[in-house]
């Protein structure tokens, strides 16, 4: 009885029984790129670094 | 899917998402293109000069790769056409009639980042879809993507 249920929940969470299909989140979407010159990895720092300084300044207000 | 495939993301989205963004960063930043609106929004409340200085190289390699949505002359005017228009709830060619809108002035910063984001072909993703699409009368190719829908 259990697994029937188990089975129901997992089809509904898919959306198989509406026939409505879950969205992926587009940020899954996006591929990395493989390979990484100089500059690009200059330029993810940069954002990463930037991204430090937002999550700090989030922080520092809560 | 949207149809463009590039975005830029709204000041909101950098500020509440800005954990998430770190983790990504390979998949993003070659993808995307930054507003210097939303630069102005983040640089202005950042308190130290080192942050400024963060911030600043932040921007060098936008620039340079040509990914830094800059308004110019044509968008200010363009922009206070358009929120004049709302303020008035002047007719749409596709949609008719608009309300109107008193606090329109203060959707200039949103206007610029939605014009600019439309010119270079790409997707705005914001926490406040509903603003951005009180333009999407006066800007037909605007496209909005709500942050639920990036980020799930």
């Amino acid at each position: 009885m259990k697994e029937i249920e188990k089975s129901k929940n997992n089809s509904k969470n898919n959306g198989n029984k509406s026939g409505e299909k879950k969205k992926i989140p587009i940020i899954q979407t996006l591929k990395p790129k493989k390979r990484l010159t100089k500059e690009d990895k200059e330029m993810i720092k940069a954002f990463e670094a930037a991204m430090d300084v937002l999550t700090k300044q989030k922080n520092a207000k809560v | 899917m949207p149809k463009f495939k590039s975005f830029v993301f709204d000041q909101n989205v950098f500020t509440e998402y800005s954990n998430t963004l770190a983790d990504k960063s390979n998949s993003l930043v070659f993808k995307m293109h930054f507003s210097s609106v939303v630069l102005y929004e983040l640089a202005a409340t950042t308190v130290s000069a080192d942050d400024l200085d963060i911030f600043e190289n932040w921007r060098k390699f936008h620039d340079k790769n040509n990914t830094l949505l800059t308004p110019d002359k044509t968008d200010w005017w363009e922009t206070a056409k358009l929120i004049r228009r709302l303020r008035f709830g002047d007719k749409s060619a596709s949609h008719g009639l608009t309300p109107k809108i008193s606090h329109a002035g203060q959707l200039q910063n949103d206007a610029l980042i939605a014009r600019t984001a439309t010119l270079a072909k790409c997707y705005v993703v914001t926490k406040d879809t509903d603003d951005f699409q009180k333009f999407v009368p006066f800007m037909p190719n605007l496209e909005i993507i709500s942050d639920a829908e990036f980020f799930g």
